[in-house]
């Protein structure tokens, strides 16, 4: 009866046999082969270097799905304080996501808009529209509704567009001469007075109450 | 066809609106003088095109009526700088209180006293001036208060408070960037006020953001039941 440790020793060395008889023929083999696979290297040089209109399409058409996809993806992991988790973001995340963000911080203002309107026109509320929204805005912060980094740069973007929003406000009386001569007598020393009044009056009460 | 020319119609003077603010923001960033500011000088621009294009100030309101229709969403959008800044407001609230309701019971003094020398409709207009122009606007609709005298008045004390504020601070020492001068141009001069108090730095321009929020806030909700008494 064979002893076990020397038939293990025995497998061992066919094993390393084998193993070296595979190694050889596959350098044999891959030496032997490896003219009769150039076709495989030319198809790799026309597909990297020359490739047709539809298949630049098609790989344009992909990368940009790709991109969309994955910044959407990214986008609406909104976890509290604006965090995206540990996940890093690709490259169509860090092209997409600011516009899906500002999108969607857009329309949760507008929203807020817009059902401060409703409340106000149904329920006759002697407050302007937009309060009404702000202060649904500021609930939703509160609640935790809307994580505010969702809606911070669509804020930042409004707000960098107000004095715009104004001029074609301002038009209608800077075109209007008899207004001016009718006005400009009154006005000017209620502003001058009333603004100069309500600086001092703001500055002061700051001064005495400020921690 | 005659709606796609009417949109491109539209937009084309939505276009010259921004391109006037835009190019008159442009020269005021070069010479950083409170005259010079565009919200002042796109106005008096764009009126000077309408004259030599002939064409009607009233046609130009409806076509530029989405830039308006945006001053709405915009006062919602006010509620993030405050939300961000609510330990600014938590901490120092006694003041913030004390100053929205000493700014808020000086506009409603001025009504009284003002009401004895000049004309009404002007009077109620003029209480609305510390106002941010939307939210001043808002009230005025709800009012019944002339809108064109509220967003002149409004317009004004602006001015005034980014041109002069500064000065008549810095005669009662108010000089640098203290808090104190960020409230009292927040809380006159609104939006503009809160412009030259960034200008001058970063503490004054936060608390003048934050004060120019909380009066919006608290003259939105009281203004219009006092306006309603005084008629």
């Amino acid at each position: 009866m064979a002893n076990p440790m020397t038939q293990g020793a025995m497998s061992r060395n066919e094993s390393e046999r084998c193993r070296t008889s595979i190694g050889s023929w596959w350098q044999i083999s891959s030496r032997n082969s490896r003219p009769d696979e150039s076709w495989y290297w030319e198809y790799w040089f026309e597909r990297n270097h020359s490739p047709d209109l539809a298949f630049r399409f098609a790989r344009l058409l992909h990368s940009l799905l790709r991109w969309l996809i994955d910044g959407v993806r990214w986008s609406l992991k909104i976890v509290k304080g604006g965090d995206v988790g540990d996940e890093k973001p690709t490259e169509a995340a860090r092209r997409w996501s600011p516009i899906v963000w500002d999108l969607g911080g857009l329309a949760v203002i507008l929203l807020s808009f817009i059902a401060g309107s409703w409340i106000v026109g149904n329920f006759d509320i002697p407050i302007p529209n937009g309060v009404m929204g702000m202060i649904l805005l500021l609930c939703l912060l509160r609640l935790s509704v809307v994580p505010v980094d969702f809606v911070r740069r669509a804020s930042a973007g409004l707000l960098y567009l107000l004095p715009v929003l104004f001029v074609p406000l301002y038009v209608e009386p800077f075109s209007d001469w008899p207004f001016w001569v009718r006005y400009a007598s009154s006005l000017l020393p209620i502003v001058a007075i009333g603004g100069a009044a309500m600086l001092l009056l703001a500055y002061f009460l700051a001064r005495m109450f400020r921690r | 066809m005659i709606g796609s020319l009417n949109l491109l119609h539209d937009g084309l003077w939505l276009s010259i609106t921004l391109l006037a603010f835009f190019g008159c923001r442009r020269v005021y960033l070069r010479s950083n003088h409170a005259l010079l500011h565009p919200v002042l000088w796109s106005p008096l621009l764009l009126v000077g095109i309408l004259a030599v294009t002939r064409h009607p100030v009233s046609a130009y309101r409806q076509e530029a009526a989405p830039l308006v229709w945006l001053l709405g969403p915009t006062v919602v959008a006010m509620a993030v700088p405050v939300w961000e800044r609510r330990a600014l407001i938590i901490d120092n609230w006694r003041m913030f209180v004390f100053v929205v309701g000493g700014s808020i019971l000086i506009s409603i003094a001025s009504l009284l006293v003002l009401a004895q020398f000049f004309e009404l409709q002007l009077v109620r207009a003029m209480t609305l001036k510390s106002v941010t122009a939307p939210v001043a606007l808002g009230i005025a609709h709800k009012s019944m208060v002339r809108e064109d005298l509220t967003l002149v008045g409004v317009m004004l004390s602006g001015i005034f408070g980014m041109v002069a504020g500064p000065l008549v601070l810095a005669y009662f020492g108010a000089r640098g960037d203290r808090a104190e001068l960020g409230v009292a141009l927040g809380c006159a001069s609104h939006g503009l006020g809160t412009a030259r108090a960034f200008e001058i730095g970063p503490t004054a321009g936060a608390f003048s953001s934050v004060c120019m929020g909380l009066s919006a806030l608290a003259y939105g909700l009281t203004l219009p039941a006092i306006l309603s008494v005084v008629q």
